[in-house]
């Protein structure tokens, strides 16, 4: 094969890995600070990708300019979740997180298949069948406004935790829970915050993501197991991890579903993941946990 | 733990006989619609308390336990379809390949220290990747579906599993009840102290001199061989497997509900979980059938409310707390 | 008599922090050997070096002759030696005498553990409350459960890993007489770290202090008390 079509898979999926990198991102922020295990992360995303298909249907509005909106949705939705539902599992055994979060998981995905059915549908702007061609390089429109997107979203992102005092508090709290109580910092709401954060994220990822695929409640699963295998690649805890996570996967999937068939690509995910947990269990850019 | 026996008055002991004799005679007076529902309670107390053994006693969190499921399935089934080996006989391989599995899958996790989470999502990953691999397994038909040969049967072939649905009732209930019957021995031995000692604490249990790792690969490989039995029911009772359903992660959620629901690591629990869970399931079904609404994913919402709701407010599944109520009180394991 | 249990020149370091640096020492059979030594010290790094949680950098440790460094826990554990944590951790869900017969299985069959769990517990005054649920124990009585359930795995030598922090006086002092009765009796050897004095005093036949991670002083308790580098150690240079 001419290596223009690897050089153009190969971009494509990195593009479309900055998008997953973004939701990774929401992942990453929520499990390294309020260590929960968000089983429910994909769902969440797939509410927004719905939101996002409803404004389009219904408005003809653009998801990438919905993208602040959805977001801010997807903040409200996660607040209310940690601050309602999770808060008191903080300190419960592992496995009852997962189990609430599944159950949360579940009633998502299932009433989306309720409301919705179970057909695939899309969003289909102006510009969806647009390109760009920048030398050999062909690159679709949508994967670059996306892909544009998704940095602008991350960089907000860092910004506010480098910079925001909120930010160094939630950061506190993630370093060190009982140092963050004894200055006084508010702990529950910061989690609530937190959660909220990792929300819009995945939110502004759904509405990047609505113009690269098709989507059905099912995608919904998929996209949190997808998430853990970034934010496990990555490091735990590593927001340059997370993305870079993303990247890399995206950039693997695309490829793989080259050289072999485009459904064995999920199988190269999880070959990585099992790799990452046995060898390198703190991910690229994770620190080594005591 | 204390003999049961000696803490569970005569009551207890009356109802669990009671229960037997009912369960036993329930062919003679039920319908085969109601036939089905009872199968399929049993179904899932069966891999509900299979996994138990992993995840409850052991405290090892199996998110993946469909890889058990689908390997037994279609071991079984490819060496009927293509060789026309008994289920029987076929069953003691797809024993072998899932229990091999399982002790590959626990050697790997335990090695290198993956647990809680990490473990969970190590057991996706697995079922996942099976699910994609035999997507492309064209000798046991790939992502098309592999067939059993169905026929109308005069007579009932236990031999080949080959029969009507009372004859598959008998199967699964004493599949069921030699698994309580296990479940119950290994409570009561050496293993079944040194998996809830693990479970606890296990840094814990490593000062008392257990061997940790040992004592994990065997509940994974004794819960693995004892789930890959469930799958070789299920390929002949459907007679046919799809690897998007069979290996799918709702599938092994489904197969996790009824014993957390009940009581996770109880031994009773997962019994109780699927009755509950799949009672009251079909009770939904009909009441909105009254009301002309059916929609697909209302019984999987359910699901997940009643999760939810087990989840928050009795941590413990329902047996526990129903036990003490009706004055029974097991201590099996929790 | 030769020691049972050997420590030659141990030493550990974490990234670079030097949490026990030449440490030797040797502990006769039915002797009470106390460590103290100021926070930070390394005590509780030298027990879990013998405990093998941690494998040691440097020296060897003999158990009755045999080297045992470099061994995990549980193998640590079946040659004969038993530990407690500083923050308890029984098996919460279990119930008291559960916890027990866990330990005993290290030796005896199921019938012959549950039957002699009882015993064991009496001995420690926790007969009555061994139907209980080890989560709703109090302090003292997890901490005497720590140490039956230790006990239980029938130990040559008994690590206590300050058993006796946050206990009453009375409670320390019963604490005491249940631990000498065993020495006693049962020629159990104990080494325990400890910063209870009045508990070191009562018990202890021969005395180390670290300080720093390095062996500042050892000998009858007597002595070592009055040792002016123990004194410095902990009260500072300037009050000596």
């Amino acid at each position: 094969m001419p290596a223009e079509i690897y050089l153009n898979v190969a971009v494509s999926g990195l593009l479309t890995g900055l998008v997953y990198g973004l939701m990774a991102l929401g992942l990453s922020v929520i499990f390294g600070v309020v260590r929960v295990v968000n089983f429910a992360h994909g769902e969440m995303m797939t509410i927004a990708m719905y939101l996002a298909i409803v404004l389009f249907a219904a408005f003809r509005l653009d998801p990438l300019v919905m993208m602040v909106p959805i977001a801010g949705v997807l903040f409200a939705l996660g607040y209310a979740m940690q601050a309602g539902l999770i808060s008191p599992f903080i300190n419960r055994p592992e496995h009852m997180q997962f189990m609430l979060l599944v159950a949360v998981a579940m009633i998502i995905v299932n009433t989306l298949l309720i409301l919705f059915g179970p057909d695939a549908r899309n969003v289909q702007t102006s510009y969806a069948f647009d390109s760009f061609a920048v030398g050999p390089l062909i690159v679709d429109a949508t994967k670059v406004y996306a892909g544009g997107a998704a940095i602008v979203a991350a960089s907000a992102l860092f910004a506010f935790f480098r910079r925001a005092r909120i930010g160094t508090a939630i950061r506190a709290c993630a370093d060190n829970y009982t140092g963050a109580l004894v200055v006084g910092l508010d702990v529950k709401r910061l989690y609530a915050l937190t959660f909220g954060l990792g929300a819009a994220c995945v939110g502004a990822a759904g509405s990047m993501l609505v113009l690269l695929v098709d989507v059905t409640p099912a995608l919904g699963p998929s996209y949190t197991l997808l998430a853990f295998v970034i934010v496990i690649t990555g490091g735990l805890g590593s927001m340059p991890g997370a993305l870079l996570g993303g990247v890399l996967i995206g950039f693997t999937e695309a490829l793989a579903g080259l050289l072999f068939t485009p459904s064995a690509k999920s199988m190269f995910a999880f070959a990585i993941l099992v790799l990452v947990l046995l060898f390198r269990p703190q991910g690229l850019l994770g620190k080594k946990v005591a | 733990m204390t003999d049961w026996r000696d803490r569970v008055p005569g009551r207890g002991g009356v109802a669990l006989i009671g229960l037997g004799v009912v369960l036993l005679a329930a062919p003679l007076v039920a319908n085969d619609y109601l036939l089905t529902i009872l199968i399929l309670i049993l179904y899932f107390a069966y891999t509900g308390q299979a996994w138990n053994i992993m995840s409850g006693f052991a405290g090892q969190l199996s998110l993946g336990h469909a890889l058990f499921v689908g390997l037994g399935a279609y071991v079984a089934a490819a060496l009927y379809v293509h060789f026309g080996v008994a289920p029987w006989i076929g069953l003691v391989a797809a024993v072998a390949v899932a229990a091999a599995c399982g002790a590959g899958i626990g050697f790997l996790a335990f090695r290198f220290g993956v647990a809680g989470v990490y473990l969970a999502i190590l057991t996706i990953a697995f079922a996942e990747f099976a699910r994609i691999g035999f997507d492309h397994f064209a000798w046991v038909g790939g992502s098309a579906g592999f067939f059993l040969p169905v026929a109308t049967y005069t007579r009932n072939d236990v031999w080949n599993l080959r029969g009507n649905p009372t004859m598959f009732y008998y199967v699964i209930l004493a599949l069921t009840a030699a698994a309580l019957l296990l479940s119950h021995a290994l409570l009561r031995s050496r293993l079944g102290y040194y998996w809830l000692a693990i479970r606890e604490d296990e840094e814990a249990a490593r000062a008392l001199g257990i061997d940790t790792f040992r004592c994990k690969m065997a509940a994974v490989v004794i819960s693995a061989a004892l789930t890959s039995v469930a799958g070789v029911f299920f390929a002949f009772y459907y007679n046919n497997l799809f690897p998007e359903q069979v290996f799918h992660i709702s599938r092994s959620i489904e197969l996790i509900l009824a014993p957390i629901i009940g009581g996770i690591g109880t031994l009773f629990g997962p019994v109780v979980g699927a009755v509950l869970l799949t009672g009251l399931a079909e009770g939904l079904r009909e009441a909105l059938d009254v009301f002309g609404f059916d929609a697909p994913g209302i019984k999987q919402v359910f699901y997940g409310i009643c999760l939810l709701v087990v989840v928050t407010l009795l941590p413990d599944g329902v047996w526990p707390p129903l036990a003490r109520a009706l004055r029974l009180r097991p201590r099996e394991g929790a | 008599m030769s020691a049972l249990l050997d420590v030659q020149r141990l030493a550990k370091s974490f990234s670079g922090l030097r949490a026990v640096q030449d440490v030797s020492f040797a502990v006769p059979p039915g002797a009470i050997f106390a460590v103290i030594g100021p926070n930070g010290a390394g005590k509780t790094t030298l027990f879990n070096m013998i405990a093998g949680v941690f494998r040691p950098d440097d020296g060897a440790i003999r158990f009755a002759g045999e080297r045992i460094d470099g061994l995990r826990p549980d193998e640590v554990c079946r040659r004969g030696i038993a530990r407690t944590f500083q923050i308890v951790r029984p098996f919460p869900a279990l119930t008291v005498e559960e916890n027990v017969i866990v330990g005993m299985l290290l030796r005896k069959d199921v019938a012959t553990a549950r039957r002699a769990a009882g015993d064991l517990l009496a001995r420690l005054d926790l007969h009555d409350k061994r139907h209980q649920r080890a989560s709703t124990l109090t302090l003292p009585d997890r901490k005497r459960l720590e140490v039956a359930r230790a006990l239980a795995t029938e130990p040559k030598l008994l690590l206590l890993d300050e058993c006796m922090a946050g206990l009453r006086p009375t409670e320390t002092d019963r604490m005491v007489a249940i631990l000498r009765e065993l020495n006693r009796e049962a020629g159990l050897t104990i080494l325990l770290i400890e910063h209870v004095m009045r508990a070191v005093m009562a018990l202890a036949t021969r005395i180390l202090v670290l300080h720093h991670g390095a062996a500042i002083a050892e000998g009858a308790p007597g002595d070592v008390v009055r040792d002016p580098a123990v004194l410095a150690s902990y009260l500072g240079a300037e009050a000596v």
